[in-house]
């Protein structure tokens, strides 16, 4: 394999991870953020700089990284998942921004918008991005099949009936938040280790609202649909390097790309192309297996 | 010692100025079934959200299981057993029947959100003592058959039961129906009668009070009830009594006739 396509394979590892993390706190307990690339920033800058000035081992400084974005997103948490959920949604905007900030404001350290350079090298990078890819998608999915998937969904359906069955819904949610931004925070430490550079402008709003795209476009309610979508879209641009159009390379134009495929899918298929369904090995088996009348949907 | 579950007395709750709940007293003891009646805006349901916590009281008490629970939340209720339906059915609709049944269940799994997603041991076990006690519970009330559908794909009078079903699942010391047979045609209504009754004899005990607007249901299953107008209780006892109180015929059948 070429670097190029190595480099395509991280990327796509990074997305899916990612997306992954939303997919927990915005498809099974229904909390939409616009700002959860910030743990990306917040881990990423956390993990390499401590690395760095404490002269640590990436792998020791990235549980520092971890530890420090659950323990924000805990602390942030608390006020904000007590409000409803279309305020926590603008709150995230904020809170995404402040981040951004703070990085500017600790110059000295982060190197501000310049950027974050010293960050050590790792072989074999790519087996590593795929072995935890791998691994955040299969607990992800045991946790969409396990007491606490069924409790998210009821909550995000009816706060109050889901109170009525013992559902405690604001811890659960926290809990689930503190999640969710954890594994987005993992994403951003792949994210250092594969550009080896980190800026605050990477980590913005966009980022936020790319994942949230990527989510929506591959089934809102579907972990593998989701994660195909953030796989294919994240690429994309990156195969429209060679079209030009007006003497640009179509991949500056990929916002406008992604907002014209949203408009599609939700305007056709509200839920997204998978909806929620799931494509699974059980599924495709059956698809290929028995195709007497067998229905290849493979949902659940 | 007494085998009343639930008691209230003098409870109270205005919004604004409509006193939704006037001085409401009642009491419910262990395998009876009561009723409230009354029409509608009478308060009905602002009783059952008081008694479930959704709402606290201006004045006046709750005492469930022997606790006065004026000062709990409407998870701790729960979780001590007391179980209620809505008047507008309120299944997940994200969740399969035998998943809205599971998780009634959920909150007692004793299992973690580690556990859950590296498929440790007591995950496996706890998902399949769920799964038991749930299909199990669908199949006592003959509703197994649906157990894989989405509740919104099931006639009407199925989704009540299936909310019933899932009301049940935790074995609750207390049932709260909110107009259970709303919606509900006339041979379902008569189904939904017998419904009520197996209920009592599958779970030995339980306390049920139910909501009815209309009279047929109510008359055939009440031990004793309540009837409410504007918030007050204008007659309470057994439903013959009740059915031939010049009171009630006046404010509650009367308007029965006119509709
Ligand atoms: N959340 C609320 N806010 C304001 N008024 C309410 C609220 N809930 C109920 N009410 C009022 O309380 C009265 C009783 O309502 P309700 O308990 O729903 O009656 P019922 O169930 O007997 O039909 C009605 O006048 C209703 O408008
Ligand atoms: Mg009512």
């Amino acid at each position: 394999m070429s670097s190029y396509q190595i480099s395509l394979i991280q990327l796509a590892c990074i997305s899916a991870i990612s997306v992954a993390g939303v997919f927990v706190m915005t498809s099974l307990a229904g909390m939409f953020s616009l700002g959860q690339a910030a743990y990306m920033s917040i881990c990423a800058y956390v993990t390499f700089c401590t690395a760095k000035f404490l002269d640590i081992p990436v792998l020791v400084s990235a549980i520092l990284g971890i530890a420090c974005s659950a323990a924000v997103a805990y602390i942030i948490s608390l006020p904000t998942l007590k409000l409803r959920n279309d305020y926590f949604a603008l709150l995230s905007v904020g809170f995404s921004n402040m981040v951004a900030s703070i990085v500017i404001l600790l110059e000295k350290w982060t190197n501000a918008a310049i950027g974050f350079s010293r960050i050590p090298k790792v072989e074999g990078l790519v087996w590593i991005m795929l072995g935890v890819t791998a691994l955040i998608i299969f607990m992800v999915r045991n946790l969409k099949y396990s007491r606490f998937g069924r409790m998210c969904i009821a909550l995000k359906n009816d706060p109050i009936a889901a109170r009525s069955f013992g559902i405690d819904v604001y811890r659960l949610k926290v809990k689930i938040y503190v999640l969710s931004s954890v594994i987005t925070a993992v994403a951003g430490i792949m994210y250092g280790l594969r550009t080896r550079v980190i800026m605050p402008d990477a980590f913005g709003w966009s980022a936020s609202a790319e994942m949230q795209i990527f989510l929506f476009f591959g089934g809102t309610n579907s972990l593998s649909g989701s994660v195909i979508s953030a796989v294919v879209l994240k690429l994309l641009p990156e195969f429209l390097r060679g079209i030009t159009v007006f003497g640009q390379s179509l991949q500056n134009a990929r916002t406008i790309l992604y907002c014209i495929l949203i408009i599609i899918v939700l305007n056709f298929r509200t839920q997204g192309i998978l909806g929620e369904h799931e494509i699974s090995f059980k599924g495709i088996k059956r698809l290929f297996g028995s195709r007497k009348g067998a229905s290849g949907k493979g949902n659940k | 010692m007494s085998d009343i579950v639930l008691k209230t007395d003098k409870i109270r709750l205005a919004f604004g100025g409509v006193v939704a709940v006037n001085d409401f007293t009642m009491e419910i003891a262990k395998g009876e079934i009561r009723g409230i009646i009354g029409p509608n805006g009478a308060g009905k349901t602002t009783i059952f959200n008081v008694l479930s916590r959704i709402y606290t009281q201006d004045s006046g008490t709750v005492e469930f299981l022997g606790e006065d629970i004026s000062a709990k939340d409407q998870i701790s209720v729960a979780r001590m057993g007391m179980s209620r339906t809505f008047q507008n059915t309120r299944l997940f609709s994200g969740l399969s029947v035998l998943d809205n049944v599971k998780v009634a269940l959920d909150f007692s799994a004793k299992y973690g959100l580690f556990e859950a997603m590296l498929l440790l041991p007591r995950r496996k076990k706890a998902e399949k003592e769920t799964a038991a006690k749930a299909l199990e519970c669908l199949k006592i009330l003959h509703l197994d058959q649906y157990a894989q559908q989405r509740p919104s794909n099931l006639p009407y009078g199925i989704q009540r039961r299936v909310e019933i079903a899932r009301a049940l699942a935790n074995n609750p010391k207390v049932l709260l129906l909110d107009e259970p047979a709303a919606g509900l045609n006339p041979e379902e209504v008569f189904e939904l009668i017998d419904f009520i009754k197996e209920i009592k004899k599958h779970f030995e005990g339980i306390a049920i009070l139910v909501i009815e607007h209309r009279m047929d249901l109510i008359m055939n299953l009440c031990d004793y009830i309540y009837v409410q107008n504007f918030g007050m209780t204008i007659a309470s006892g057994t439903p013959e009594s009740v059915q031939n109180d010049p009171v009630v015929l006046s404010a509650y059948l009367g308007e029965e006739e006119q509709q």
